[in-house]
């Protein structure tokens, strides 16, 4: 039985995930735990990760990329030194529509061509890199299903909008990823598409077709987004507590990290410049 | 009342590749067909199309395209020749001072494309190039916009795939088989009306299918593309690698106020939607947002024995026909400029050749305008 202590701004996720957990569980301090979970970029900051570390605990980042390459790579160091597992997860990765979509890939719908995807959020995202963290995500989601790292970024910002609409080559394959901070003119939720084109075939999970119709008031229907749950957040915990029982190498998660740094820093460099960046050769993501 | 209007006497010149266009006119009650024409030196096979489509009308025939336009008191050129041929048949009868509806792509040559824009200019005449602009989706997204629904637009994607095939997968020739010829497979392709590509150049979807979604950003902004950056593959259809032209591609534009916009347009394969392809406008705004799917209203039809290529969602309230035509009527009887008139159309020429460009440069490319 694997132990978690998560450093969160919002436990009742994490709690309601883990009651669909059966080898592992959450507890109250980090003193009673294997491993600490830090929920979200704001929380994950070096010095707690690295005396998280140096209690002998395991450390998973439930976040987008949000660390400094130079702290990324003192912390695996640290982690190997203590044969500890230091893992950096997107936890979007663990979603239910994007683990069904990535199977898809190299099977039914034969090669990955093109990946799409919106994402309009409703709130300013912290922006740890200079970049929001939720674009950041999307960025190593199309890394993460392509499989390959990015050979080639071109991005454009609007006037007058807090937008960015990016365009990745893979080399084979493309990618196109619009991303909004808050979106306006909205109340509750914001927007996510994604949409993958492959060779033999193509697949999409869209708040446009997931959304439900409440009729309330006299202005028109309300969309009702239908969410996925917190199922990914225990599939994340689940698959940390086999890697720690297994004794796996979950270094790729960083080495993913790194490369989406590499594409972050292309990225800014297009938008300052207005052209493409092109990326030194980077080991495969995982 | 409308019976009151001239009714324009209207002639198809070449109606080889897309007779929805001539279809499309002729269902207005404003334009009649009155003859099919065409040159005389084409081949056989574009006679026995240009024969039978006159025949099911029951017009005649004339293969002679300046006597045909003259003796029947033409007011109205409606060109869906090969592509090649499109600005050649639409000047023409714009020198003979008639107005032109003319298929897309506008042509595959900036030559062509220069020539035309500067001639339709000279004789005044009205032009149009037949678009998807008038699809219902596309009109409720314009009259949000138009409204101020969501402010400003500033930032705009569109997805553009039809599934369809073209021929085998890629990877499906052996190496010792010989390849397709284009033209040979445009005309086989004619059969369920996806000849987009027909002409003896090969061309790629950016240059055939390119024109629609750069025809909405185009009325759904009224911005002017400036600079382009675009990446393209054969990814589907073995056609089109041997050819050497693009079935996908992606494209960021950076457009006139600091607007931007990306599209993604592909021929994806007819196994990859069951209802002929995922076409989605996403636009957001400084006030606002809009998520549209382009083949809405629809209606959903599924049964046992289905036939594999039929379409599950069939579009409804489809009035793209009688909007343009009922646009292009009104141009002609104002003086006043069609949905997408000749220097619009070479304006989205232009973005697609430095798309082109930019694929395979890998840099972004300034649109080079007339």
């Amino acid at each position: 039985m694997t132990s978690f202590f998560v450093h969160t701004a919002d436990e009742a996720p994490w709690r309601d995930a883990a009651r669909r957990l059966h080898q592992s569980r959450l507890v109250a301090a980090a003193g009673e735990a294997h491993a600490e979970v830090f929920d979200g970029a704001l929380l994950t900051k070096p010095p707690a990760i690295r005396a998280a570390l140096e209690a002998g605990r395991h450390v998973l980042v439930a976040a987008e990329p949000c660390l400094p390459r130079v702290e990324l790579d003192s912390l695996q160091r640290a982690a190997k030194q203590r044969s500890l597992l230091f893992a950096l997860f997107n936890p979007d990765r663990f979603l239910a529509s994007r683990q069904l979509l990535r199977k898809q890939i190299d099977g039914p719908l034969g090669s990955l061509e093109l990946l799409r995807s919106h994402r309009w959020e409703n709130h300013i995202a912290p922006a740890p890199l200079g970049l929001s963290g939720s674009l950041v995500g999307e960025i190593e989601q199309a890394a993460w299903f392509y499989g390959r790292p990015v050979r080639s970024v071109f991005a454009m910002q609007p006037a007058g909008l807090n937008a960015v609409q990016v365009q990745l080559c893979f080399g084979p394959g493309m990618a196109t990823i619009d991303y909004c901070d808050a979106l306006q003119g909205t109340t509750l939720t914001g927007y996510r598409s994604l949409s993958l084109i492959g060779s033999r075939g193509s697949a999409q999970v869209d708040d446009h077709t997931n959304t439900q119709l409440a009729y309330v008031g006299g202005d028109g229907p309300t969309g009702l987004t239908v969410g996925e749950g917190v199922r990914h957040l225990a599939a994340m915990l689940d698959d940390f507590a086999s890697a720690i029982a297994e004794q796996r190498d979950f270094s790729s998660t960083v080495t993913d990290a790194l490369h989406t740094l590499d594409v972050v820093a292309a990225l800014q460099k297009s938008l300052k410049t207005h052209e493409p960046v092109t990326l030194e050769p980077a080991e495969a993501v995982r | 009342m409308t019976t009151s209007l001239k009714k324009f006497r209207c002639a198809a010149l070449s109606v080889v590749k897309h007779d929805y266009v001539a279809r499309g006119m002729a269902a207005h009650p404003r334009f009649e067909l009155v003859v099919v024409a065409d040159d005389p030196g084409v081949p056989d096979w574009i006679h026995q199309r240009n024969q039978k489509f006159a025949d099911e009308f029951k017009i005649p025939y004339v293969r002679d395209v300046e006597r045909a336009l003259k003796e029947f008191h033409v007011d109205v050129a409606i060109v869906s020749p090969e592509a090649e041929r499109h600005v050649d048949l639409s000047v023409r009868s714009a020198k003979l001072g008639l107005h032109v509806v003319q298929d897309k792509p506008l042509t595959p040559s900036r030559a062509e494309a220069d020539r035309l824009l500067s001639e339709i200019e000279k004789s005044g005449v009205r032009f149009m190039m037949w678009n998807r602009n008038g699809l219902p989706a596309v009109q409720h997204a314009q009259a949000e916009v138009a409204a101020g629904r969501i402010g400003r637009p500033r930032s705009v994607h569109i997805d553009f795939y039809f599934a369809k095939d073209a021929g085998p997968p890629r990877g499906a020739r052996k190496t010792d088989e010989q390849q397709c010829g284009w033209l040979e497979h445009q005309i086989a392709a004619h059969v369920d009306g996806s000849d987009g590509g027909l002409g003896s150049k090969p061309m790629g979807e950016l240059m055939i299918e390119g024109i629609y979604p750069l025809a909405y950003l185009r009325m759904l902004t009224g911005a002017e593309v400036r600079r382009v950056y675009a990446q393209t593959a054969s990814a589907f259809h073995q056609l089109y690698v041997d050819h050497q032209v693009d079935d996908l591609a992606a494209v960021s534009l950076e457009l006139d106020g600091g607007l931007t916009a990306t599209i993604a347009v592909g021929r994806i394969g007819a196994a990859s939607h069951p209802s002929g392809g995922e076409i989605k406008l996403h636009l957001l705004g400084d006030a606002g947002a809009l998520v549209i799917a382009e083949g809405k209203p629809d209606v959903g039809v599924y049964y046992r024995g289905q036939p594999e290529r039929e379409s599950r969602q069939r579009r409804i309230a489809a009035e793209n026909d009688f909007i343009l035509a009922d646009n292009f009527a009104q141009a002609i009887d104002s003086g006043g400029p069609t949905m997408l008139d000749a220097r619009a159309s070479h304006a989205i020429f232009c973005t697609v050749e430095a798309a082109l460009e930019s694929s395979r440069t890998g840099k972004a490319v300034t649109v080079r305008t007339f």
